[in-house]
């Protein structure tokens, strides 16, 4: 049965399974950052070997990591063609009324597709890691700061979980609903646009009546058990960085500084990010070690 | 002090086509700490209202109801009143707010405020009193309607009440899960000398009571023993009740001229009762 | 003359992955006009699977599914899933929730509409249903059907089911979540629907004081089989069996089993409460009258 209380989570008992959400959040986030600094087959090959590592530290059958590609395989396909066909600066290889192919165009094409792959893969090993309970619980204790400045960030974790917790509930509904209305033999998937969407009341109604019952029951159920009871509220589930984390986190540093490195030393001055004092540092840096 | 104190009570709502219906009428209740209450009447006869106004959800607009000498017009006493009265309602998957059982059984806890040591102490005790221990970290939505339902005893226990009202919350279970819900109520009550107020419309599962309350027309029309209640037919039909289903066979009975004795209200009354008549 | 036919039906959800449940194994029926079927059986024993089957809400994976002169199990020509909602109506568990349209004429008259009926048919079936279940057409048809109590919701949605003129109707929990009047009401209604509407009646219920006091027919599911398909006189022969799957039995039948060990031989087959009452009498040699 479909339970988005775990979505795409894959439970193995893993040290990365252990991790602070809050870490992998972090670390996630870094990672869809500094994948775009990727610019060369080295620093692709240097991603690849990381995630290979995560993804066999996991435990985490390939079949399953591929899986997740295979949702936005028609959109790698779709920019691979274009790029492939539409990409003309370099020599040519091979032309046919607008499309030309190019060795810079292949280039191009498969690094496109290879950052795309990756950065997939790599924030989907978060989902398949985490609950997504542990990471409202990550998102509520970053966002913790915001209090603040007034945003009630409690409420909107509470919101969250409790939409987690009734998007099973209300799919069950709405395949109890249509059963229902199928068998008054009322047909969905047939008829013209309009028709179709005629066709949805039925479902719709009872839907949105029986989602307001539910919601006035749970402001009951909620009130009754004491919600905003007081300010200082507790939390039974404490998030604390252990030792784990910190592995992970010169583990992650490692991958980004080669990542950086190799961008840098790949490209010019003119490509500098920071009016070239990065640069400078990284020239440095080469003849440091050369 | 009472561990219910209810004087007077009235309540009117207003319909979604704009009439105005009476839902509590003059309604007087007092309950002693301790005791297991069923409150009995066909549906809407006034039994939700009278449970909502019981922790503050709704307050009368005429009257008073006090919890343990509190009372719930005091709007700055209104979470001591909600820590110290239960409520588990109907409809199971509607009062669960985490996808995983422990995190929904701490809420009520973590909202008071209550430190982190002992919220982990009383989500193992209360899954434990319920007995679902072995359920801790799993998702409710894949479980038995009783087992959802002690769940959500068990998060109600959390927050340690001396009263828990329990409005019609077999109503969507199976016989299974009835027995079960029903059996972790009496245990409360035994156990923990927690005060139980059991709404519902199965005459059976109010037998054990020590009272039973009838509701009829945003009345209380008569509170008593079971006993004396049950004995009370016209009153029992009046209010759109029935009969519990032995005492119903007993009374037939007698009707043919057998001659049963005593209070027959559960199979095994019957059962001993018609073995020694017919011997 | 045989209705339904099923033969060595199997169903397994979520086939093939690791929430694999199988939910009918190797189950055959034949459900012939005029059965009064009672099916009871756990929560999850598959007896709701298997009556989603004799509607077409669920295709049959393996084994033969055949209503009136419809093959399920065909792939060519395509089972006629339109006519076969039009002769086995479906009530499922608390139908109110189906519930969408402003008026009960108007939410009556859905099944009639899906079925394309002419206006004025469409209007003598509404008025057929409400007129089955006890609801004066005059006086609710303008009414919305969220302003009705509990029992009469339920009512209006038992009629939206019979105004499609089914053959067969079958009914999921029908007082489930009733109190006592509504109860009682329904419980009338579906004798006199077996009397007086539809000859085919097939009801799913937890209560076995309830079902015993209409069915004629019964079919125990346990673990995704059946356990018993027999007369409702010959079931409880098979107590002892019952009791060891946790279902429950009869309260008079409980009671004749401990007279028969105390040495009380009551004569006839006792299943209602009357049966007990006048077996009693008969055995005592008192209320003449009855």
């Amino acid at each position: 049965m479909r339970d988005m209380a775990f979505g795409q989570y894959y439970p193995t008992n893993s040290p990365i399974h252990k991790l602070d959400p809050r870490a992998k959040l972090i670390f996630s986030l870094l990672f869809m950052i500094f994948i775009f600094f990727a610019k060369s087959y080295t620093a692709f090959f240097y991603v690849i070997i990381f995630l290979s590592a995560v993804t066999i530290i996991a435990k985490i059958p390939l079949k399953i990591v591929l899986k997740s590609l295979k949702l936005v395989l028609f959109l790698l396909i779709f920019t691979g063609l274009i790029n492939l066909f539409l990409y003309n600066e370099g020599r040519v290889l091979a032309h046919w009324w607008v499309f030309t192919i190019t060795d810079r165009g292949i280039d191009f094409t498969i690094k496109l597709a290879l950052r795309l792959s990756l950065l997939i893969i790599g924030t989907s090993m978060l989902a398949l890691t985490t609950t997504p309970m542990e990471l409202t619980d990550a998102i509520e204790s970053l966002l913790k700061p915001l209090k603040y400045i007034k945003v009630p960030v409690h409420d909107i974790a509470i919101t969250m979980s409790i939409a987690l917790r009734f998007i099973p509930t209300l799919m069950e509904e709405t395949d109890k609903i249509i059963a229902a209305q199928k068998a008054r033999g009322a047909a969905f998937d047939t008829g013209k646009v309009h028709e179709r969407v005629k066709s949805m009341i039925p479902i719709l109604i009872p839907l949105f009546v029986s989602s307001f019952r539910r919601a006035d029951e749970l402001a009951d159920a909620l009130d009754a058990r004491c919600y905003n009871a007081t300010k200082n509220r507790t939390k039974m589930k404490k998030l604390t960085f252990t030792y784990r984390d910190l592995v992970a986190f010169f583990v992650i540093s490692v991958l980004i500084v080669l990542i950086m490195l190799d961008c840098y030393l790949t490209k010019s001055p003119a490509e500098s990010i920071f009016f070239g004092t990065d640069y400078y540092i990284v020239n440095l840096l080469k003849s440091w070690i050369g | 002090m009472k561990a219910i104190h209810i004087n007077g009570a009235t309540l009117e709502y207003k319909t979604q086509t704009g009439g105005i219906v009476r839902a509590l009428n003059n309604v007087s209740l007092d309950v002693e700490d301790g005791e297991f209450i069923a409150l009995l009447g066909h549906n809407g006869s006034g039994k939700s209202t009278l449970a909502k106004i019981l922790n503050g959800l709704l307050i009368p607009r005429l009257g008073d109801v006090e919890i343990f000498g509190v009372n719930t017009k005091d709007s700055s006493k209104i979470f001591e009143i909600r820590s110290n009265i239960g409520m588990v309602f109907q409809n199971p998957d509607n009062q669960m707010i985490a996808s995983i059982v422990e995190d929904d059984i701490a809420f009520g806890p973590e909202n008071l405020g209550i430190p982190r040591e002992e919220i982990i102490k009383r989500v193992d005790w209360a899954l434990e009193k319920v007995g679902m221990s072995e359920h801790k970290k799993a998702t409710p939505f894949k479980m038995s309607g009783g087992q959802k339902q002690r769940i959500a005893i068990a998060g109600i226990l959390a927050i340690k009440p001396r009263i828990i009202v329990f409005d019609e919350s077999t109503a969507m279970l199976d016989p299974q899960g009835r027995k079960e819900v029903l059996e972790v109520a009496k245990q409360l009550n035994k156990e923990e000398n927690i005060t139980i107020i059991w709404i519902t419309h199965y005459m059976d599962e109010a037998v054990d009571a020590d009272r039973v309350a009838i509701m009829n027309d945003a009345r209380i029309v008569a509170i008593d023993t079971p006993q004396n209640i049950f004995r009370r037919t016209d009153l029992i039909e009046s209010a759109g009740l029935d009969l519990p289903l032995p005492l119903a066979i007993a009374n037939s009975l007698r009707e043919i001229g057998l001659p049963l004795e005593g209070d027959i209200l559960t199979e095994k009354a019957l059962e001993e009762e018609l073995c020694k008549t017919l011997k | 003359m045989q209705n339904i036919e099923v033969k060595n039906l199997t169903h397994t959800y979520s086939k093939k992955t690791p929430y694999e449940k199988v939910a009918l194994s190797d189950v055959s029926v034949t459900i012939n006009e005029g059965d009064f079927l009672g099916i009871i059986g756990h929560t999850g024993s598959g007896k709701s699977t298997f009556i989603q089957h004799l509607n077409g809400l669920i295709k049959p994976q393996e084994g033969e599914v055949k209503v009136f002169d419809i093959d399920l199990t065909k792939k060519k020509p395509k089972p006629d899933l339109r006519r076969l909602r039009q002769e086995v109506g479906m009530v499922f568990q608390y139908p109110e929730y189906q519930l969408f349209a402003d008026t009960v004429e108007k939410d009556i008259a859905f099944g009639p509409k899906n079925l394309k009926l002419s206006a004025e048919e469409i209007k003598n079936r509404v008025r057929m249903a409400m007129q089955a279940v006890g609801l004066d057409y005059d006086k609710y048809k303008d009414r919305s059907p969220f302003d009705l109590s509990g029992g009469q919701k339920r009512r209006v949605a038992i009629a939206g089911v019979l105004a499609m003129s089914p053959k067969v109707l079958i009914l999921d929990e029908p007082t489930a979540g009733l109190d006592p009047i509504g109860k009682r009401q329904i419980l009338t209604l579906i004798k006199n629907l077996k009397e007086q509407v539809t000859p085919t009646i097939i009801v799913i219920s937890h209560d076995i004081n309830e079902i015993t006091q209409y069915c004629t027919r019964l079919i125990v599911f346990n673990k995704s089989k059946i356990a018993f398909d027999l007369p409702i006189n010959e079931l409880f022969t098979h107590s002892e069996e019952l009791l060891q799957m946790g279902l429950d039995i009869p309260l008079s039948v409980k009671l004749n089993n401990c007279l028969k060990s105390n040495g009380i031989q009551l004569e006839g087959d006792i299943i209602t409460p009357k049966d007990l009452v006048l077996a009693i009498a008969k055995y005592k040699n008192i209320g003449g009258a009855l």
